[in-house]
Parts: structure tokens; C-alpha cells; sequence
């Protein structure tokens, strides 16, 4: 909307607001941004708004400055919170604060900024709920403990306006979901309530903005018409030929980024997993041990005062090359970054630039980041992200739905809040994106679960986390209050061990699993140094310092970012422009060598049908099927196949899958014939044949452990609980197996099969697959050996899935297996 | 596969069921451990929803035990009560039904979770701290015998099992030169992985019966 129309409607003392803001710029010397003043102008006309800009400053201003200017000019009272700034990440509280507190200070307003989030100390949070500031920084799981709290329940009725700010980060997941329940439940408080939110820039705008003010309805987008440019380059190898065809560390290319580095500016160099973020830091560290002083590594599993330590650093400029994972993708502005590189595959075009753009914020800097490919087909990867860069585009982000633990998890805050009733709750929840389509029975099933354990009423004896009182459902017992309010939040971690120095000093966190395969006296190496194994107490391992060497680095098992369909359409398009020698790019020619290989025993692969390679090798017959469509795809597509093609013979096929594609290892008298393939990748049956699947329900398991945690179906451990907490571990598995055998229609338990189908498997996303196979054509060729693309398939085995088989037929093949070892 | 397995042992033939029991015929024992009797009450009193069905098709499984072999005594490993907190009535009561109607010895040795219970009368329980019987001994935790061949419980013994990417993590019996390590009796518990070393046999567990694993 046209700002002069907009700023005729606005009333005077509102135009007033809109000058203290300006003038408050123009006093420290600043000229307004347009999206920020458009921001403004819509803020105090009433509206709700997203304002999605390309990293960079000034989104913090354009989110609360009118508000803060709304209150002086209107002569509000201080008392009473009325901005609520929502961050997720509450290491960036600190400087929020100082933002927001200059112009308060500055224009001297009675209004006082201050943060509550898991750091805040008790103290504080009792001083506060009597005094709450005018304006609190939180983040989304401190959001929902103020609903649980009388104090601030009460607080909330004056606030006027909501910042999520990074709503780009949350609306993708749980948190995001959790944001949208609070804020429903906040408007029923706050009668005056706007949102805004502040993001990066995305492919759905939107749908982001609608999630964001649910039933408030309307709102205002706010972009800017061109984000800042970045410099996007590529560290190549001496040659391809030389470069190897798979792997994904990447250490080959070492000594390239050794002497390409110029440790007068800091640098950041994102890894895209934290075991290859330690061996990055470890391998450059031997190679070159002097510049000890001025590394430092950073990844979510190290102790958060160790990276607060690093982040200093490197916001002072003390150190020059950092090694993070996407722990640094956001976070506190570090003026003196000046390049970024980036390791392997960022998998989306969205991680990419928002990682460029954590370099180059001086005021004449750009941001500019260096691609480190790890094996020689990312270098495709590079060429289609280029293009897609070029053009402007950006992921869209899909917000989850219905999360019923997420529900669950809010009606408990609601219950300890206050209570509620079930026929406002209802459509209060409803009223949110993610559950608009939430059907009455689920979350009587919710309900119900929650007074009485269950659906079968005498199975759960006794059983009480809420109880009814007169229409109105609470929670009275202390205890179970103060357990939910310690358990609240939808991030999830696997079992981790602490790491300690038996000196004292906390290090961070492993999977138990890594610490089950170390005996004492083991080296290891964890947040850059090395350690060795002393002993484990109470759930912590304790270490002491070992020399400088190499040594096994942990794995954690995050989750690992499949390629987006935006980058692997645009990865079929490279290959089509460069089969037609339409695509001019200085890479090309680099490429040649391996382009050629493929040529000369395949063809290069495109949008318009679908490659698939038969090779004849000592181990079988392979066939190779390359969809382009990332990782999660291809692990659903081989356990459809497995499957549909267990159902048509009884033979043991094994699989494995890339983000290009899926590998079928069938004995070597199997004959893959044309028509089968068709009717193995059809729509038909989708649903029914995914269910059927051996994989899903141990992915459904593994997904339940999530949904236990936020839910609160099971504790989480903590070191040195007492007796009576440590009787009350369950490990989820269990939980989920007895749900399995005693009340397969459990919600939260079915919840599991279909975050594994939709997240997972990504159905909706798997389906789109299949329509579009069903159109083009297959182009079924004999290979003589695996090809370029094939190869990393062989090598890498990742995710083999069986044919689905009786337990009894698995056990038997397990003792096959036993024997041969 | 086998429903239960004969197997000797110093001389004597134990039969191992798959129902996580073993019998020792001549002497007419069923031996089982970590019953933790309860546990769905505990966890339910702690806000956590169990089904109170898992309670009940375990004391049915222990039912079924009782009558196709020909018990004298059970023989409890340990642990055949979660929590001290945990008898509410309506367990006391069930499972003082439950022994009215299959009478027998109960001899527990005492495990870490029963230490503060005082059972109830009508369950007829004989604690021991230790059982020593035609030199076999008998003890909940492994650690505290070195004596001759031992049955212990408390582990919750799990076998891991691989085969290409598959795997499955099983309750197991684990049987060694001098001592047998019995699986948690109650559905409703977790367990540790057990390496098998040289000489040692593993009987993993499923509904489909046993299946025996060896470490040569």
C-alpha cells in the first residue's frame, strides 16, 4: 500500500509517533530504511504485519520503535508489559535488550526493557513478576511459562504488541507451533494485541505471515525490493580427476583452504555436521599448530559458556577462523567476520545465503562466502546453486500441523495457568494455522489422555494429571506442576552424556552411544581438543587432557537437511543446460573430464525423464534410479520398493540411497524388466504400501522419543536425581511399545507414524515425486561399470533397508549373520 | 523356533521358556527375576500414562508358567516390586488374587528395589538376602557372588543384533561357564547390551519362542 495513503489515515497523535521515531534516527545520525518506515507507518495504523528483508540490520528497529514512540506519545502508563519481544535464541537477548533500551535512554521515557528467559535467575524472576518492565525479551518456551503464572497473566493485558522475531527459524518447526498456540491464548488476555514478525527473506511469505497473526486475519507484508548482493566464489581442487567422486569430509581440500585463508580479517567456516566441524579444527590444527591461539571451534553439542567464550572472541576480532556447524547460522552480529566458507553441500539455497550472511556487516562490506566442495558432483551443486541465486529464489518453509504433543504440552501450561474450559480451549486452539484442521474427537482423545491415561478408563487406575472441577480443567498437585514447568519446550536432545575434566570444567555433551564404545585410556577428540577417557559417574564422562594427535571424533545423530527441491530442480537443470551447452560458466570446462565420463556410458541426467543405470558387478545386479529429490525421497522410495517388490517375489534386495538418487542390489539373475519399474513407482496404493513398511515403524519409534519428551510422557534424565525421579525412567521405546501392544489408537503414539510419513518420508513431497514419474519416460540404459553418478551410492551404503520379513525370518538371518562374523 | 530349550548346567537340567522364566525340574523351582510388580501404579502416580494391561499380562504370562509346569516354588531374582511406594490397594489386592489362585512358594531374594518394602501378608513372601541350594547360588546382583554357579537377575540382559543395516535389540538368558544371567520378567522395563564373550551362549527372546546365539 502507497506509505502517503497510508499515513493520511493514521491519526495525529499517531503521526507524532511516527516523528519521535524519526527524529530519535536523525539524532544518531541515521536515515530510516523504507522497509523500516513502512514497517512504522503500518504498525501504528493498526495492522499486524511480517517484515521479511535480507539479513542485515535494522529489523529490530522496524519491529518496536513505533510502539515504544505509540506509548511516550499516548503518555501510557510504565506499568504492565506492553511489548513482548520473542526471540529464538536467548543468547541474542543481550543485545536486543541494549537495542532497545538506547532510544528509551536516549528520548528519556519512563519505559524499562529487560529479558526472562531459562537464564534468568531466580531473584530476578520474583522481582519481575511483581514488576514487570514494559518491554520483555523472551523466548518461545519462556513465552508459554509466563502463560502458566498468574503475575504475568495479569501483566499481559495491557501488551499491544508481539515481536517474533526469526520467525523464519521457528515457523518450520514445533516451536514455531508452540508460538502460534501461545499467541491465540494471548489475545484472548491482550484485547489490544498486534504481531509482528521479522524474518528472513523466504519463497512463502504468505503463508508465513498468516501463520504468524492466526486469527487476527489481516496483515502486512514488508520487504525490501533488492537484498543485499553477496559474493559467492569456489575453492576448486588441482583437478577433477583427482578429486574423489563421494565422501562428504572433504579434508582433501585442506591444504586449498590453509593457504587460501587470510587470517587478518575473521573468517567462519560452516561444516554441515559437528563430527566434521572437529575434524576440520583437529586437521588444520596439526598442520599448523601456531595459529592455535587464533582458532576456535563452535557447535550446539559444546557447553554454552564455552561458546560464549568463542562468540566474543570472535565479535572482538581475537579470533580469525572458526569452525561452526549451523549453531552460528544465527545469532549475535559479528561486525568482523569478513568471509564465510562452507563445507560440502548447504542443501538449500536459503542456509546458503543466510551463512554468507553472517560476513560483511561493515558498513562498505559484502557479504562473501567461499564454497569447499567435499567430493566432485557438489560441484554441480554449486553450479545449480548459482543459479538459483541468481534468480532471486529462496525454500519455502513448511510449517507442521496438528502436533498433538505440542497440544498437549499447551494444555497442561493452560491447566497450571488458570485451568480452562474445554469448549473455549477448543476453538481457541483452532483458531491457530497448525490446528485449524483439528477434528473435535482428537482433542477429546488429548483431553482424555490427560485426566484419565488413556481411552480404556480401567486400565489406567488412579491416573490424574488434570482434573475437572466444575467444567473447569487444573492442575492442583505441586509437583506435577513444577514437573511440567521444568519440561517444557519442543527441543528435543538424544541421550547425552555430559563431558567433564576430572579437574572440574564442563566440556559439552555426547551421544551415549559414542561413550558405550570407549574403554578407559581412549582418545577422543570433543570441542577441538583432545581428551582421554578417565571414568563415568553419574551420567557424566570424565576426561583429562591428552597430547595433540589424531584421534576418533564423536558422532551425533542430528538430523541431517535433505537437498531441497528448490536446489535439486535446479540441479536438473544444470545438467540439462550443460548436455545442450547452454550453461557458460567457467566451471564447465573444469568439469569436463567427469561430464564426459557420464556421457560415454550413461547420458547426463534431466527434468523431463527419469535416468536409471543397470550395472552387472561381482555383487550383484544394481540398478541405479536417479530422481534428484534428496535424501528423505529416496529413503521412502526404497522402502516403497521394498515393499511392492517383496510382495511380487521373495528374493532379498538391499538399498541404499544418496540425495541423487537410490541404489537396488538384487542377485545377479534378477531381471529388472521396464513394466515393473512403472508399476513399482506408481501413485496407486501409496499410503497402504508406506504402512506396510517394515522401516516405518522403527522410524516411528525413533520419532515417538520426540514426541514423549515434549509431550511429557516420559522424564528427562538429569545427573544426581533423587532415588524416587530415577525409578521413574522409561526409555520411550518401551513407552512405545506398550502403546503398540495395549492401544494402537493412542494419539500421540499414532502422531509418531505420521511425523515419520510427512517429515520423514516427506509424503506430500513423495507424492509430487510420483505424479511426475508416472508423466515422463524412463531411460533404462545398461552401464558397464558404475557411473559418475552412481558410484557414490556403492561407496557410501548409507541407510540400507531389507525386504519386509517376519521377525522370526530376521532372527534367523541374524544368526546367518552371527556365524559369518 | 523353540518355545523352551533344555539345557544342562552342572550336572542338572534346566528347562529355559521363552516366557523369560527357567524351570528346574527335579526340584520343581520356576526361577524368574526383575518382576517389578507395580511399576505401571508408580509411573501412573508420577503423572506418567501406562496401561494397567502391561501389569496384567505379565501376572497372566507368570499364570500360565505356574500351570504348564509343575511349580513348588517361584523363585524370585530380585526386584519383585519396583517401589516401596508403589503397593496401592488395588495392587496388594490383585496380586493376593493372584496367589490364592495359584498357590505356591514365593522365595525372593531380596533385590536393590525391595530393600524398603515390607510386603503385604497375603502375598506369603519368604525373603532371603541369599539362597544357596545343591551348590548353586542364587542372588539378584551378579557383583555379589563369586561363588560357584550363580543365577542372578538385575541386569536386564539385552542381546544386539546386526545383520547388514538391520538390527534388533532383544531380552536375552545369558549363559556362561559359571553363572546365568536371567532377562527382566517384566514387559515394562529396559535393559542393558550384553557383549558375549568367548565360551558364553546368549538365548534371545521373542514371541516367537528362543533362539540361541554362541561366542566361540
Amino acid at each position: 500500500m502507497d506509505i502517503e495513503k497510508k499515513s493520511d489515515l493514521i491519526h495525529e497523535h499517531q503521526i507524532a509517533a511516527l516523528a519521535l521515531v524519526e527524529h530519535w534516527f536523525a539524532t544518531k545520525g541515521w536515515e530510516p530504511k523504507p522497509f523500516q518506515r513502512e514497517a512504522w507507518v503500518s504498525y501504528l495504523a493498526g495492522r499486524n504485519g511480517l517484515v521479511h528483508v535480507a539479513t542485515g540490520f535494522g529489523k529490530t528497529y522496524a519491529g518496536v520503535l513505533a510502539a515504544l514512540a505509540e506509548l511516550a506519545v499516548e503518555e501510557a502508563s510504565p506499568d504492565g508489559i506492553h511489548v513482548l519481544y520473542i526471540s529464538p535464541l536467548r543468547a541474542l537477548s543481550a543485545d536486543i535488550i541494549r537495542s532497545i533500551s538506547a532510544p528509551l535512554l536516549e528520548l528519556g521515557l519512563p519505559y524499562t526493557v529487560e529479558g526472562r528467559t531459562g537464564d534468568t535467575g531466580s531473584t530476578q524472576r520474583g522481582r519481575q513478576k511483581k514488576h514487570p518492565p514494559s518491554v520483555l525479551v523472551t523466548t518461545p518456551e519462556s513465552f508459554n511459562l509466563l502463560l502458566a503464572t498468574e503475575e504475568y497473566r495479569r501483566a499481559l493485558v495491557k501488551c499491544r504488541l508481539v515481536v517474533v522475531d526469526e520467525w523464519h527459524e521457528l515457523l518450520g518447526n514445533k516451536r514455531g507451533v508452540q508460538v502460534q498456540l501461545c499467541l491465540e491464548h494471548l489475545k484472548t488476555l491482550a484485547p489490544e494485541l498486534r504481531i509482528w514478525g521479522l524474518s528472513a527473506t523466504i519463497g512463502n511469505p504468505d503463508l508465513a505471515g498468516a501463520a504468524l497473526v492466526g486469527s487476527l486475519g489481516e496483515f502486512d507484508l514488508i520487504t525490501e525490493p533488492v537484498g543485499k548482493e553477496i559474493e559467492i566464489q569456489c575453492l576448486l581442487p588441482d583437478a577433477v580427476d583427482s578429486f574423489p567422486w563421494s565422501g562428504h569430509l572433504g579434508l582433501s581440500m585442506i591444504d586449498k583452504v590453509i593457504a587460501h585463508v587470510d587470517l587478518q580479517h575473521s573468517c567462519l567456516l560452516f561444516t554441515n555436521v559437528r563430527s566434521q566441524c572437529e575434524r576440520w579444527y583437529n586437521e588444520i590444527l596439526l598442520r599448523r599448530p601456531e595459529w592455535a591461539p587464533l582458532l576456535a571451534i563452535h557447535h550446539s553439542s559444546i557447553d554454552r559458556d564455552r561458546r560464549e567464550t568463542v562468540e566474543a572472541g570472535i565479535k572482538a576480532g581475537d579470533l580469525k577462523l572458526v569452525f561452526c556447524t549451523s549453531s552460528l547460522d544465527l545469532g549475535v552480529d559479528f561486525p568482523m567476520v569478513e568471509r564465510v566458507y562452507q563445507v560440502g553441500s548447504p542443501k538449500s539455497i536459503s542456509r546458503f545465503v543466510q551463512r554468507a550472511g553472517r560476513s560483511g556487516h561493515t558498513p562498505t562490506g559484502v557479504p562473501r562466502i567461499f564454497f569447499v566442495p567435499t567430493h566432485a558432483l557438489e560441484l554441480f551443486e554449486y553450479l545449480a546453486t548459482e543459479l538459483a541465486i541468481d534468480r532471486g529464489l529462496k525454500e519455502e518453509i513448511v510449517p507442521p500441523e496438528l502436533s498433538l504433543d505440542v497440544l498437549t504440552q499447551h494444555l497442561m501450561t493452560l491447566a497450571a495457568g488458570g485451568g480452562f474450559v474445554p469448549e473455549e480451549a477448543f476453538s481457541e486452539v483452532r483458531r491457530t494455522f497448525a490446528f485449524r484442521h483439528l477434528p473435535r474427537e482428537k482433542f477429546d482423545e488429548i483431553l482424555l489422555f490427560l485426566t484419565h491415561g488413556g481411552q480404556s478408563l480401567a486400565a489406567y487406575p488412579a491416573y490424574h494429571r488434570l482434573k475437572e472441577y466444575a467444567g473447569r480443567y487444573l492442575v492442583h498437585d505441586k509437583k506435577m506442576i513444577h514437573q511440567h514447568l521444568m519440561n517444557v519446550g519442543t527441543i528435543t536432545s538424544d541421550p547425552s552424556m555430559r563431558i567433564r575434566y576430572l579437574r572440574g570444567g564442563s566440556l559439552g555433551t555426547v551421544e551415549e552411544s559414542f561413550v558405550s564404545k570407549l574403554k578407559k585410556g581412549d582418545v577422543f577428540v570433543f570441542g577441538g581438543k583432545v581428551l582421554e577417557y578417565v571414568m563415568v559417574k553419574d551420567l557424566t564422562l570424565l576426561v583429562r587432557s591428552a597430547p595433540l594427535g589424531a584421534a576418533p571424533v564423536p558422532i551425533w545423530w542430528g538430523s541431517r537437511l535433505p537437498l531441497s527441491s528448490l536446489l535439486s530442480s535446479h540441479l536438473k537443470e544444470v545438467f540439462e543446460l550443460i548436455a545442450t551447452s547452454d550453461l557458460k560458466h567457467p566451471l564447465i570446462e573444469f568439469l569436463a573430464p567427469i561430464i564426459e565420463v557420464q556421457r560415454s556410458i550413461s547420458c547426463l541426467p534431466g527434468r523431463d525423464f527419469l535416468l536409471i543405470e543397470e550395472t552387472l558387478t561381482r555383487e550383484g545386479r544394481h540398478l541405479f534410479i536417479f530422481p534428484f529429490e534428496g535424501r528423505l525421497v529416496h529413503e521412502a522410495l526404497a522402502a516403497l520398493l521394498a515393499v511392492r517388490m517383496s510382495l511380487r517375489s521373495p528374493v532379498t534386495f538391499s538399498f541404499s540411497v544418496s540425495e541423487y538418487g537410490l541404489e537396488i542390489l538384487a542377485p545377479k539373475d534378477y531381471e529388472f524388466a521396464a513394466a515393473d519399474l512403472k508399476s513399482f513407482l506408481s501413485v496407486e496404493n501409496l499410503t497402504d504400501d508406506i504402512q506396510r513398511s517394515l522401516n516405518l515403524t522403527q522410524l516411528a519409534k525413533k520419532q515417538f522419543r520426540d514426541i514423549a519428551q515434549v509431550a511429557g510422557l516420559i522424564h528427562q534424565r538429569r545427573p544426581g536425581e533423587r532415588r524416587t525421579m530415577k525409578n521413574l525412567q522409561m526409555s520411550a521405546s518401551l513407552l512405545f511399545d506398550v502403546f503398540r501392544t495395549h492401544e494402537p489408537g493412542q494419539p500421540l503414539y499414532n502422531q509418531s507414524f505420521d511425523e515419520v510419513r510427512f517429515f520423514q518420508f516427506q509424503e506430500t513431497r513423495l507424492l509430487a515425486v510420483l505424479r511426475k514419474l508416472s508423466e515422463i519416460p524412463f531411460v533404462h540404459g545398461q552401464t558397464p561399470r558404475p557411473s559418475p553418478l552412481a558410484f557414490p551410492l556403492i561407496v557410501e551404503r548409507i541407510g540400507s533397508l531389507v525386504s519386509s520379513e517376519t521377525l522370526q525370518e530376521r532372527l534367523r538371518r541374524m544368526k546367518d549373520a552371527w556365524i559369518k562374523v | 523356533m523353540d518355545k523352551s530349550l533344555s539345557i544342562g548346567l552342572n550336572g542338572e537340567a534346566f528347562i529355559f521358556d521363552s516366557r523369560r522364566a527357567v524351570y528346574w525340574p527335579r526340584r520343581k523351582i520356576l526361577l524368574t527375576a526383575d518382576l517389578h510388580w507395580g511399576k505401571t501404579q508408580f509411573l501412573r502416580n508420577h503423572g506418567i500414562a501406562v496401561s494397567d494391561n502391561i501389569f496384567a499380562a505379565d501376572l497372566r504370562r507368570m499364570g500360565e508358567l505356574l500351570t504348564d509346569y509343575e511349580v513348588q516354588t517361584l523363585l524370585v531374582l530380585g526386584d519383585l516390586v519396583h517401589h516401596e511406594t508403589a503397593l496401592s490397594r488395588g495392587v496388594v489386592e490383585r496380586v493376593a488374587a493372584f496367589r490364592d489362585a495359584l498357590p505356591c512358594e514365593l522365595l525372593l531374594v531380596t533385590g536393590n528395589h525391595d530393600r524398603y518394602t515390607r510386603f503385604p501378608p497375603s502375598w506369603g513372601v519368604v525373603e532371603e538376602p541369599e539362597f544357596t541350594l545343591d551348590g548353586f547360588y542364587f542372588t539378584h546382583d551378579p557383583l555379589d557372588g563369586q561363588h560357584a554357579f550363580t543365577f542372578a537377575g538385575h541386569l536386564h540382559p539385552m542381546l544386539r543384533l546386526k545383520s547388514g543395516f538391520d538390527t534388533l535389540r532383544l531380552p536375552a538368558f545369558i549363559i556362561g561357564n559359571s553363572f546365568c544371567h536371567l532377562p527382566a520378567f517384566s514387559a515394562l522395563t529396559g535393559g542393558q547390551d550384553v557383549k558375549l564373550e568367548k565360551e558364553q551362549r546368549a538365548l534371545v527372546l521373542s514371541d516367537e519362542g528362543l533362539m540361541e546365539f554362541q561366542q566361540n
